[in-house]
């Protein structure tokens, strides 16, 4: 056995190894398919590529089983559909505080500062508000995860509108 | 919707189609639609994740080690073949309403 199959080989022992219960049966079909690739470059390129599958695998089971123990056990569809509403009460609420806040603060800053500080105390009350979000989230997580949940989604969405409007701001 | 209509994945649900009863390995999937594994193995897990696709392990012979086997479950092999008939239907259509000037 040459030191690419070698090297092949640990590859996938490595994976089989790593991968969680929903995964380990096909890491292993895929080690025992090795033996049967005709060349060297052929088996890396197959363990390389059944690495990839595997990872990508155990990362979205891992990532939605993730979500679902953030959100609870799976419970009847009306339990599911509270939550999903209390979630959409956290983004509300997140929303509400930007309006009244950021808002609000906003129109006093127009008419105080001059219109270049304009943009970097708005993202200064912004970092403010995104803090607020967070110790708000942290509160409510064990009472009320979906609340929580919905306010960090807020707070996600906001940074991220914040960042292309900043990015935007500096191609100019 | 059962499968993400992917070339890939109709690849895959033909070669199996060429012979529905037969149980087939990952490697001569791989060999005969020419997927690489990293390709071929997650369109795999997702067709048995949703009971499209039965898996056994084969019988050891001669010391070796078994290699894992996949065929069509009846309802992969149902499904397989709506989408054949659905997707030959929709070529006709294509075919009667664009003909190709000879």
């Amino acid at each position: 056995m040459g030191p690419t199959r070698k090297f092949a080989c640990a590859l996938l022992k490595t994976a089989l190894r790593h991968s969680g219960t929903e995964s380990h049966c096909w890491a292993e079909a895929m080690l025992r398919e090795l033996d049967f690739v005709e060349s060297d470059w052929a088996a890396l390129r197959w363990a390389v590529g059944g690495t990839t599958a595997l990872l990508r695998h155990s990362a979205s089971r891992r990532g939605s089983s993730w979500l679902t123990s953030a959100l609870g056990p799976e419970g009847e569809p009306a339990s599911a559909r509270k939550k999903a509403l209390e979630a959409v009460l956290g983004v509300g609420l997140a929303g509400a505080m930007l309006a009244l806040g950021v808002c609000g603060l906003w129109r006093h800053l127009v008419i105080l500062l001059p219109r270049a500080e304009w943009e970097r105390t708005t993202i200064a009350v912004i970092a403010a508000l995104e803090v607020v979000y967070l110790r708000g989230a942290i509160a409510l997580w064990r009472r009320r995860r979906p609340v929580a949940l919905g306010i960090l989604l807020a707070a996600v969405a906001l940074t991220v509108h914040v960042a292309i409007h900043t990015g935007h701001q500096e191609i100019r | 919707m059962k499968l993400r209509r992917s070339p890939h994945t109709l690849q895959v649900l033909d070669f199996f189609l060429s012979n529905p009863k037969a149980w087939k390995h990952g490697y001569d999937i791989s060999q005969s639609t020419g997927l690489m594994s990293g390709t071929l193995y997650p369109i795999l897990i997702r067709m048995a994740e949703r009971g499209l696709l039965e898996t056994c392990w084969e019988t050891p012979e001669g010391g070796r080690p078994p290699r894992h086997l996949y065929r069509f479950t009846p309802e992969g092999l149902r499904y397989a073949r709506e989408l054949s008939a659905e997707r030959s239907g929709s070529g006709a259509r294509k075919a009667l309403l664009h003909p190709r000037k000879s």
